[in-house]
This record gives C-alpha cells, sequence and structure tokens, in this order.
C-alpha cells in the first residue's frame, strides 16, 4: 500500500515538472511580451534595460530554473498589466470562480439527479424520453450559445435578470459571495444555470444508468415482494445505490467545471479566474497565463492522484465483496 | 377442504414481445393449505418461476396476467388495485429468491433493510422494529442476530444471507410463502439445512409455502403436494409420495429417471430426448408430444388435466394404462 | 482449384457484409429520430459543398460588401437589389451566405480535426495495447490526465500558443481530442488483445503491424466509429467556441462561431439575427450528429436487449 501510494506521488511530480517545462516553453513561444508591455515608441534603451531587468536576455533554460526557484518560494512572479503579484491576483478572482462552479454544480445535481431517476425508473414514458432528449441537448449544445439565448431572453427581452457582472456581494469570512442577498442572486442565477447544462446531462445519464441497473435488480424486486411503498423502493435501494458513482463523478466533474468557466464568465462578464485568463491571452500576460496554467495542471494531477489513490484503498473492499 | 389458503384457478400470464405472444402460463390453477408446502416442478421456461411472480402481481412488463384468479384467505388478488396489492405482499403473502447473494441489496445494512420491511406494513418506532427484526433472525437460527443486524450482506455466507431472506420474508407472518429456488445457489449440506429449517417453520407456524424448483430430490424430501409443469400448463399433480411412486405423465416419468439417485450405479442416465419446445412456437396439441415415446395422432389435440387414481394427469397415454 | 475456394470464401463474406449492413440499417432506422437527423446532415453537407452556388453572394470578397448594408433587418431589400432573407451582419454580408460558407468552414475543420485524432489516437492506442508494459503504462498515464481536462481548455491553450490560423486551429484540436480515440481503442484492443487467437497470431511469424491491422483493428471499429462520430460534433463546437471567444479562424473568413460572435455585440442592442441565425445553423448540426451517433451507440450495443 505504501509502496503503491510513494509510487503514485512521484508519478505525479514527474508529471508536474514535464508539465510545467511544456507550459513555460509553450508560452515563451506565444511572442514578446516586451511589446506589450511598453509604449511602441519607447527608445530602443528602454527596452534592452527592460529586457535585461526580466531576464529576457538569458537562455531559455536559466530563465527556467530562475523561475521554477521563484515558484518554490511562492513567487509566481508580478503581472505586466495589473502590476501586482499574479499568485494575489488569481486568489482575489478565485472565489467568484469558485461560487460560481459550486452554484452550477448545485443546480446540476438537484435538477439532473430527480430527472435521471425518472427517466430510469419509467423509460418507456414519453417523459423520460423527453427528459432524455434533454440530457442529449445538455451534452451537444455549445456553452457559450446557450449563454448567450439566456442572456437574450431573460436580460434582452425580458428585463428580469441583469446581463452580466457579478453585482453586489457581501463578505463571509473575508471571502465575498452572491448568494447571501437577493441582488447577489440574480447576477448569479444565469451564469450558473449556463455553467450546469453540461454536468446536468451528465448526471441525468448517470442516475438512468443507475436506476435503470437497481430497478432490474433482484434486491428491487425483493423489496417490492416486502410490500415497500415505491416511494421507499426508490428512496432507499435506488438512490444508496446511484449514490457512490455519483459522488465520484461530482468530485471528478468539479476541478473540469472550474476550468470550464472560461467560457461562461467570458459571455456573463464574471469576474473569475476564467475571465482573468482570456484577457491574459489577449494582452499576453505571460505570467498569469504561466501560473493559471500550473495551477490547474496541479489541481487535475491531485484529481487523479486522489482518485487513484481512493481506488487502491477501495479494491480490497471490492475484491473481498467479490470473494464472499 | 376449509383451511386452503391459496386457490390459483385458470392463471393466464402471457408476454406481449415484438414476436408475438409468448403464453409462459397458459390456465394453471393448483390449491396449497395450511402449513403446506407444494413443489412447483419444471425445466426452465416451463412457466413454474413465472407462475410464482404471478401470485404477487410482481411480473414484469412485457408481461401481464390475462386471466384466471388468485385467491388468497378469500381475497382475489388479480382483482385488487394498486396499493390493495402492495398491502398484500409482505403481510399476507411474500416470496423469497433464487440467488441470496442478489436479493439483499449490498450497500444496506441487513437490519436497514429490515426495518423498512418491518414499516412497510406497521407504524412502530425503529427501535422496536429492529427489536422485531433480531427476533426474526434467531426464528431462522441465524447465530447473534443483534450483530447481525449492522452487518452489510457480503459479511454473511450464502446460507446466512438466504436465512436473512427468508426472516425478511416471515417478519409479518404471511399466510403463503412464494419460493422461488431459494436454495439451488447453495452448496448440498447447506441446502438440506435450510429445507429442513423451512420445513419446522411451515409445522410449527403453519405457513404454506408454494416451492419452485427443477430438483425433484428437493421436492421428495421437502414437499407435501406436487405439480410437474410444461411449456407452460400443469401436466400432472397430486401428493408427493403418488406422483414420485407412480408417474403417470410420460414426462414426470422422463424427468424422474433423469434423476441421478434413481439410476442404477454404472448405468447410463436416461435423458428425455429433443428440447424444449420454445414458448413461440409451441407445437399443437399437448406441448411434449414431439419428445414423447408414446405420442400418437390423439395427441395432436389438447387432453385435458383428468384424475387418475389419487393424481391428476394430463395425458392420453398415461403410464400404467395399455398404449392403443 | 484454390481460387475456386477462395471466391466461394469471398461470396459468403460478401454477404455476410452486406446482410450485416442490412441489419445494421433495420435497427438504425427504428429511431425516427435518427433518420431524419441523418438527413439532415446530408443537407448540410450539400449546402457546404455548394455553397458557392447557393450563396446569393460571396462574404469572403470583401470589395462587393457594402457598409450601407449593415446590419438590415431579415427579409430587407439591400443595395444588391435581392432580399436579405437572414438579414446582414455589421459588415453588410448577406447572413444566409455567411452561414453556408460558414458551415464549409466549421465542418473542413471538424472533420479535418475528427479524422486526424482518429489516425493519431489509434495508432497511439494500438501501439499502447500492443507493447504492454512501461510504454502502455506512461501511455495511457498521460492519456487519462488529459481526458481529466476539459478539451476546450487545452484546445484554448494550445491556440493562444500556436496563434491564429487553420492548421494551427486544427492542430489544437487533434492535440485536445486524440486521447479520447486512443482511449477507447486502448480499452477494446487490449480486451481483444487477451484472447486466444491474437495470442496465437503472435506466436506465429507475423510481423507487428499485420497482427494489428488485421487482428486488433477490426474488432475494435464499432466503439471507435461512435467516437469518430462524437468528435467530429464536438470538434465543430470547440472550433466554435474558440472563435467566439476570439482565438479561432481571422474574421475574413468567418466560421460559425466567429458570425456568432461577431452579433454579440449587436445582441444586447436588441439586433438578435447577427448571432442568432448562425447559430442555430451551428447547434442543429452539432445535434443532428450526435443523435446519429447516439443510435449508432445504441445499434452497437452488444449487451442491447430485447
Amino acid at each position: 500500500m505504501l509502496g503503491f501510494f510513494i509510487q503514485r506521488v512521484f508519478q505525479a511530480v514527474i508529471v508536474v515538472v514535464v508539465m510545467s517545462i511544456l507550459v513555460f516553453l509553450g508560452v515563451y513561444a506565444i511572442g514578446n511580451p516586451i511589446d506589450v508591455m511598453i509604449d511602441p515608441a519607447a527608445t530602443q534603451q528602454i527596452r534592452d534595460t527592460l529586457i535585461r531587468q526580466y531576464g529576457f536576455d538569458r537562455p531559455l533554460w536559466e530563465q527556467y530554473f530562475v523561475f521554477v526557484g521563484n515558484v518554490l518560494q511562492g513567487d509566481f512572479g508580478q503581472s505586466f498589466v495589473y502590476r501586482v503579484p499574479v499568485l494575489d491576483l488569481i486568489f482575489s478572482r478565485l472565489p467568484a470562480t469558485f461560487e460560481l462552479a459550486l452554484g452550477a454544480m448545485l443546480i446540476a445535481s438537484v435538477i439532473g439527479i430527480p430527472l435521471g431517476i425518472w427517466a430510469g425508473y419509467r423509460p418507456r414514458a414519453f417523459s423520460s424520453k423527453a427528459i432524455m432528449a434533454l440530457s442529449i441537448l445538455g451534452f451537444s449544445l455549445p456553452t457559450f450559445w446557450v449563454g448567450l439565448l439566456l442572456v437574450m431572453t431573460f436580460a434582452v427581452q425580458l428585463h428580469w435578470l441583469p446581463s452580466g457582472g457579478r453585482g453586489p456581494t457581501s463578505d463571509i469570512l473575508g471571502i465575498p459571495l452572491s448568494f447571501v442577498t437577493p441582488a447577489g442572486w440574480s447576477y448569479i442565477i444565469l451564469p450558473a444555470f449556463n455553467l450546469a447544462l453540461f454536468n446536468l446531462g451528465l448526471l441525468i445519464r448517470l442516475a438512468r444508468a443507475g436506476t435503470l441497473e437497481a430497478m432490474s435488480s433482484d434486491y428491487v424486486r425483493f423489496a417490492r415482494a416486502q410490500g415497500l411503498k415505491e416511494s421507499k423502493v426508490v428512496g432507499l435501494h435506488v438512490l444508496k445505490n446511484i449514490a457512490i458513482p455519483i459522488v465520484t463523478v461530482f468530485g471528478l466533474e468539479f476541478g473540469s467545471t472550474l476550468a470550464f468557466a472560461v467560457v461562461t464568465e467570458t459571455i456573463f462578464n464574471w469576474p473569475g479566474v476564467g475571465k482573468l485568463i482570456i484577457d491574459s491571452i489577449m494582452v499576453l500576460d505571460r505570467p498569469v497565463m504561466v501560473a493559471y496554467l500550473i495551477l490547474v495542471v496541479l489541481l487535475f494531477v491531485i484529481i487523479n492522484l486522489v482518485v487513484d489513490l481512493l481506488y487502491g484503498v477501495l479494491d480490497p473492499r471490492i475484491r473481498a465483496r467479490r470473494a464472499a | 377442504m376449509s383451511d386452503v389458503v391459496l386457490s390459483v384457478q385458470e392463471l393466464q400470464t402471457h408476454f406481449f414481445t415484438r414476436n408475438g405472444v409468448l403464453k409462459a402460463v397458459d390456465g394453471v390453477s393448483f390449491s396449497v393449505r395450511k402449513g403446506r408446502i407444494l413443489g412447483l416442478v419444471g425445466e426452465s421456461g416451463s412457466g413454474k418461476s413465472v407462475t410464482g411472480y404471478s401470485i404477487l402481481r410482481l411480473v414484469d412488463a412485457p408481461g401481464k396476467i390475462v386471466g384466471g384468479r388468485i385467491v388468497l384467505n378469500g381475497t382475489d388478488l388479480a382483482a385488487l388495485d394498486g396499493e390493495a396489492m402492495r398491502r398484500m405482499r409482505g403481510a399476507v403473502v411474500s416470496m423469497i429468491f433464487q440467488d441470496p447473494m442478489m436479493t439483499l441489496n449490498p450497500v444496506l445494512r441487513i437490519g436497514t433493510q429490515m426495518v423498512a420491511a418491518i414499516k412497510a406494513h406497521d407504524r412502530v418506532s425503529t427501535a422496536l422494529a429492529r427489536e422485531r427484526a433480531r427476533d426474526a433472525l434467531a426464528l431462522v437460527g441465524i447465530p447473534a442476530p443483534a450483530e447481525r443486524l449492522d452487518a452489510y450482506p457480503h459479511h454473511l455466507s450464502g446460507g446466512m444471507r438466504q436465512r436473512v431472506a427468508i426472516a425478511i420474508a416471515l417478519l409479518h407472518q404471511p399466510a403463503v410463502i412464494i419460493a422461488d429456488e431459494p436454495t439451488t445457489a447453495l452448496d448440498v449440506s447447506i441446502q438440506s439445512q435450510i429445507l429442513a429449517e423451512v420445513r419446522r417453520l411451515a409445522d410449527q407456524m403453519g405457513t404454506a409455502f408454494v416451492w419452485v424448483t427443477h430438483d425433484l430430490a428437493v421436492v421428495s424430501s421437502l414437499a407435501d403436494d406436487v405439480a410437474v409443469m410444461y411449456a407452460g400448463r400443469i401436466v400432472e399433480s397430486g401428493a408427493t409420495e403418488a406422483v414420485l411412486a407412480h408417474p403417470r405423465h410420460p414426462y414426470t416419468a422422463g424427468l424422474m429417471a433423469s434423476v441421478p439417485s434413481q439410476a442404477e450405479r454404472g448405468a447410463r442416465l436416461a435423458q428425455i430426448g429433443g428440447s424444449t419446445p420454445s414458448l413461440g412456437a409451441l407445437p399443437e396439441g399437448c406441448a411434449f408430444r414431439p419428445r414423447c415415446p408414446r405420442a400418437t395422432e390423439i395427441c395432436r389435440m389438447m387432453p385435458p388435466l383428468a384424475p387418475i387414481g389419487d393424481t391428476m394427469v394430463r395425458c392420453h397415454h398415461p403410464i400404467g394404462e395399455a398404449r392403443p | 482449384m484454390s481460387t475456386i475456394g477462395d471466391t466461394k470464401v469471398d461470396d459468403i463474406k460478401a454477404e455476410t457484409w452486406a446482410s450485416r449492413l442490412g441489419d445494421f440499417w433495420r435497427d438504425f432506422a427504428e429511431s425516427k429520430v435518427a433518420v431524419v437527423s441523418l438527413l439532415v446532415i446530408a443537407a448540410i453537407i450539400f449546402v457546404a459543398i455548394f455553397a458557392p452556388l447557393l450563396s446569393p453572394q460571396d462574404p469572403y470578397d470583401l470589395a462587393r460588401l457594402d457598409l450601407f448594408d449593415s446590419r438590415l433587418r431579415p427579409g430587407t431589400v439591400g443595395s444588391g437589389g435581392y432580399v436579405h432573407v437572414l438579414g446582414t451582419d455589421a459588415a453588410g454580408r448577406d447572413l444566409l451566405s455567411a452561414i453556408f460558407y460558414g458551415l464549409r468552414i466549421s465542418l473542413m475543420i471538424g472533420l479535418l480535426a475528427g479524422l486526424l485524432a482518429l489516425v493519431i489516437g489509434m495508432t497511439i492506442g494500438l501501439v499502447a495495447a500492443y507493447r504492454g508494459g512501461r510504454v502502455e503504462a506512461l501511455i495511457m498515464r498521460v492519456v487519462d490526465l488529459q481526458l481529466s481536462m476539459p478539451a476546450i481548455l487545452l484546445a484554448l491553450v494550445l491556440t493562444a500558443m500556436l496563434g491564429q490560423g487553420l492548421w494551427q486551429l486544427v492542430t489544437a484540436l487533434v492535440v485536445a481530442q486524440y486521447a479520447y480515440f486512443a482511449r477507447t481503442i486502448h480499452g477494446s484492443a487490449s480486451a481483444e488483445r487477451d484472447k486466444d487467437y491474437i495470442e496465437a497470431a503472435i506466436a506465429t511469424p507475423l510481423p507487428a503491424h499485420i497482427i494489428l491491422l488485421r487482428h486488433l483493428l477490426p474488432n475494435s471499429l464499432p466503439p471507435l466509429i461512435v467516437v469518430a462520430t462524437v468528435q467530429v460534433a464536438s470538434a465543430i463546437a470547440l472550433e466554435a467556441t474558440l472563435s467566439f471567444l476570439g482565438l479561432g479562424l481571422p474574421l475574413t473568413q468567418p466560421s460559425l462561431g466567429a458570425l456568432i460572435a461577431n452579433g454579440f455585440q449587436y445582441l444586447l442592442s436588441g439586433r438578435f439575427w447577427i448571432s442568432v441565425y448562425p447559430g442555430i445553423a451551428l447547434v442543429i448540426t452539432i445535434v443532428s450528429i450526435n443523435l446519429v451517433a447516439d443510435q449508432v451507440r445504441h445499434v452497437l450495443n452488444p449487451r442491447r436487449g430485447q
């Protein structure tokens, strides 16, 4: 078990190192950040001074090691545009993205799980077929297009909700959050729904598949033979059986939802990390891009690692169950 | 006979598939008295299990009960509405299934499943329900029943699980228990323990059993009466000793000849030639005709179920009568 | 003698293939929705191929565009003397023509990226399954990490790094998508690998590529077809999203995504058609492909119950 653990952590570290090199090389290839940073009319002398100051005249490998050294001390450098430490910048935007992603996951589960259970409980019903069509739409409609329609319908045509921005926030434990006030709600509901769409489709499918499987099982038949009410059959036996895969996927998908927020945040002008990275790509704010990408890689490597280790822990129990 | 608890009359259960109507159960009648065990014998596909499910009205689509009466303690189950039928299940008639691995929900504790079964019919506190559950486990001979309540099914052996299933079926002391091959998946020694337990419960508590099985050895050691099914119909029925001592229907005789214990050591086991006909393509008249050594032209007409001695036989040329 | 024997075998093979195809089509046609979707896809392909003949205007010919015609409502007659059925965009492009040409670009990019990702992913997955051991472990670890990330993120970063242009875009899409193919074919090929006939083939002195192509590939094909269909749709959606975010193709030759992005700023002022009509074309394309893929998956599913 310990050997397995060490091996996986070692692999994860290697992946992070390799990815950091790739990210550094890739971002370096984008273009000369000096052009972005200074007035095109500046003299060659100012240019040279700046290039030397940022170390852009050094060999690439040297720049990389300086960068890694700084990162290990928690210093990702300064944003060329905002002139503040990159890490501070990203962390100041993180609560908005987290709140949006959590709201999206919440909407997806509150709507998706009951619909999926129904579609699995009555697979032949017309309503179930409509639900499955909805899930296909959730998968295949491009997020940005749905976001656009949402803005057009609820903001432009009906004037029910604001078209973008975050609106008023209230601090809880020093973290600015939207969901505290009704006005904050009116700002978060559209983008959160937009971001929820993919997970909604996914959860409908998962819950349906799990319910279908449980409904045809002997233990549901046995529960019915005991005279359990249908609500109890579904609420106890079926729900408990689909809970495990759903919780797993929930954890896995949270990372993707955070990353996917890029699109939704752009449409709704939501001041999160996603909007930050798009803006940074547009103006070639290199340190922000590098830091964001490395954090994302780190996030996914950790998620994968946790899943791997969890399976490793769960494995003997599963084996024991099969052997019994 | 006033102590008849279950009387099935002309039961018809058909499956409406894309390839036509399959008459899985086609006019089956039998009755069971208090504390007695009826063995319902047949090969797979003979309709014996569907008969069992039909009694609890747990036939899955596309199967449907299309005719007949199922009179349980004076109530025709076939005429009840859904909620009234639910109240009967588990309370007046209950069921145990073939595979003890599958009939208990793997992710719920034994106690949780038993409490749910008790609360399906009685409004009692959870504490009281747990006490009753514990007593029920003790009744079927499970050691340390209080601790078993907190166990998951995979902690128990196959035989123990089947005892738990029987305990659950007995919770409300139903008049009849339908048992669908409940010992087939168990070791022979465990099987005989469970059979002895069932015999004791039937005698002590007066519970009647319909024991669905393909195993004549089980029937001979357990059942008071036996009904042999072939292709959706009963072909022979009567007291177990009478039928097994003097099988009248060629199919019953063939079944018995293929049981190893009946054959001489070293001799080749007899087989019934041919194979079970598919329900979609039954021959006209007696369904056993193509495989029957005694078949003649008259067998193209369906023989009636008629009394011969102490047994009822559906055959134009029963054994013991000279061939024409 | 042997020729006669071979011909016979080939005849039987051809017959079973034809009847298999017939069976497949019968099962597929059970879903009316899928059949309609297939017809829609055929129509879209037709429009994409014959866009120059069907369009009232060449939307790429900037000299012919008239700024007086910009943002005309659907159904207005422009300076060209014909009706702009779907209106015009900010540059005075006839939207119907722009959509026809945009479909062409979106479809081409989707097919190109899907096909390349198929070939590359298939090769990688097959090699991993065939070689086994460390090579397999390494490849599949990278593939799994990539699959856990949303493709859009990868494509976004790559287009930012590679810059704008058709091939840069296709490269980004392929890198973002090959992993799906690699994972799929690796799964089915490594299941096949453990079967006796492959071991028998490996024991004979056949070269590796023959074993891969003749034995592993055909049995892995059905799931691959489904993934390929889905990935073409998702490449189209990805491209549209990238273009919408301003990282796709240059605006002189707008794809559907770029057209939508183009109209986004006018959406808030109520000029919905510039964004909405290209969007509808995009959505119909993607949803049709996905519906067809869904039915193909259903038909090819070996566990499909009666």
